[in-house]
C-alpha cells in the first residue's frame, strides 16, 4: 500500500473508509500490475476524501461500487507472467520457510511429538518428514492463492471452505506419509536457514517490484514517444 | 417508451472528456463540472474516472500527480498528440454523424 492511500484513508470517515476498503478489496483480487494498483488505491482513496472535504457523498458519485471497481480493473494494465511468478514465489518460500522453525519451535514444546529432534539451534529430522510439511505448505498456499483469486463476494465462505478442506487433506496426507519407512535424516541450523529463508523472499518481493515498475517506466516510455508524435 | 440515453452517452462522453483536456490541462472533478456546465446533468466522478484511466490506457492522455488545496495529490491530465488525432478523428465523426441524424428527423418533421 503507498503512503499516499494510507494517510488518505487515515483522515476519512467510516462509511467512506468502508467503501474504499470495499472497493481495495476487489481490486487487490484482481491481478494488476502492482505499480499500477498501488496508484489506483491512491486515486480513489484521493477522491473519496476530496469528496468528503467538499461535504458530498463520495458513494453517490461512484453509484454501485462494485460496477465503479470493475470498470478500473479492466482500465489497468495486470500483472505480466514474471511479476505473478514473483510474487507467488514469495509467498511459497516464506510459508515453507517458516515451517522448519515452526517445527523446531513445537519440539521444545511438546518433545517427542514429531520423528524431529532439537540439539540446540540444530534441528534433526527424517529427511521424509521434512519434505512431507514443506511439499504440504506449499501446496496449501498455492491453494490460498486459488480461493483468494476466485472469490470475492463469498470471500469467508469459500476461504472457511478451503482451511476445512486444508485440515482434512493434512489429516490424510499425514496418515499416507507415516507409512513410509523411515529415512536418512538432516541437520539443519535453524539460525542459518532463516536467515537464507529471509533473503530469498526479499529478493522474490524485491524482484516483483522491480518487474512491476520496469512495466510501468515502459508503458510512460510509450505514452512519451505518443506524445511526442 | 423513453429512450435510453446512457447507449449515446457511452460513445461519445470520452471524445467530450478529451475535448475538455483539450483546452488546459485539468483534473476529474473540474471535467465533470464543466460537462454539468455544459448540459451533462447525470454524470458522476464515478462515471468519468474509468474513462480517464481508458483515454490513459490507450494513450490519448497522460497524467501527473500534483498538490492540490484539498490536502491529498491530484491527477491532472493533459492531452497527447496521440490523443489530439483521436480527438481530431471523434470530432469528424460525430460531425457527420450529427449532420446525418438531423437531416433525418428535419425530413421526418418535414
Amino acid at each position: 500500500m503507498n503512503s499516499e492511500y494510507k494517510s488518505c484513508l487515515k483522515q476519512l470517515n467510516d462509511e467512506n473508509k468502508k467503501l474504499v476498503k470495499k472497493i481495495a478489496l476487489y481490486i487487490e483480487s484482481r491481478n494488476l500490475n502492482g505499480v499500477a494498483g498501488e496508484e489506483l488505491l491512491g486515486d480513489i482513496a484521493g477522491m473519496a476524501l476530496e469528496c468528503q472535504k467538499r461535504n458530498e457523498s463520495f458513494s453517490e458519485q461512484i453509484g454501485d461500487y462494485q460496477d465503479f471497481a470493475r470498470a478500473l480493473v479492466k482500465n489497468s494494465p495486470r500483472r505480466n507472467a514474471a511479476e505473478t511468478l514473483f510474487w507467488v514465489f514469495a509467498w511459497i518460500v516464506g510459508a515453507v520457510g517458516a515451517i522448519v522453525p515452526l517445527l523446531w519451535i513445537t519440539e521444545f514444546i511438546i518433545p517427542d511429538f514429531t520423528p524431529a529432534k532439537n540439539n540446540g539451534v540444530e534441528f534433526i529430522a527424517p529427511i521424509a518428514y521434512i519434505i512431507k510439511y514443506t511439499v504440504f505448505v506449499g501446496g496449501a498456499m498455492l491453494g490460498w492463492f486459488a480461493a483468494f483469486r476466485l472469490s470475492y463476494r463469498s470471500r469467508t465462505a469459500v476461504i472457511s471452505i478451503y482451511i476445512a478442506i486444508l485440515i482434512f487433506s493434512f489429516a490424510v496426507f499425514s496418515v499416507s506419509t507415516s507409512l513410509i519407512p523411515s529415512s536418512p535424516s538432516c541437520t539443519v541450523n535453524i539460525l542459518l536457514w532463516c536467515v537464507i529463508l529471509t533473503l530469498a523472499v526479499f529478493v522474490c518481493l524485491l524482484a516483483k517490484h522491480l518487474t512491476a515498475l520496469t512495466v510501468a517506466y515502459n508503458r510512460a516510455r510509450k505514452q512519451r514517444k505518443l506524445n511526442l508524435y | 417508451m423513453i429512450f435510453d440515453r446512457s447507449q449515446l452517452l457511452r460513445g461519445t462522453l470520452e471524445g467530450c472528456i478529451l475535448k475538455i483536456i483539450s483546452l488546459e490541462t485539468t483534473y476529474g472533478y473540474e471535467i465533470m463540472e464543466r460537462l454539468k456546465k455544459n448540459g451533462f446533468d447525470e454524470i458522476s466522478e464515478g462515471t468519468i474516472y474509468p474513462l480517464l484511466l481508458r483515454l490513459e490506457k490507450q494513450g490519448s492522455i497522460s497524467s501527473s500527480l500534483l498538490p492540490s488545496p484539498l490536502g491529498p495529490k491530484r491527477k491532472y491530465f493533459t492531452i497527447t498528440e496521440a490523443g489530439k488525432q483521436y480527438l481530431k478523428s471523434f470530432e469528424e465523426c460525430w460531425g457527420k454523424l450529427c449532420a446525418a441524424v438531423n437531416k433525418l428527423t428535419v425530413e421526418v418533421v418535414q
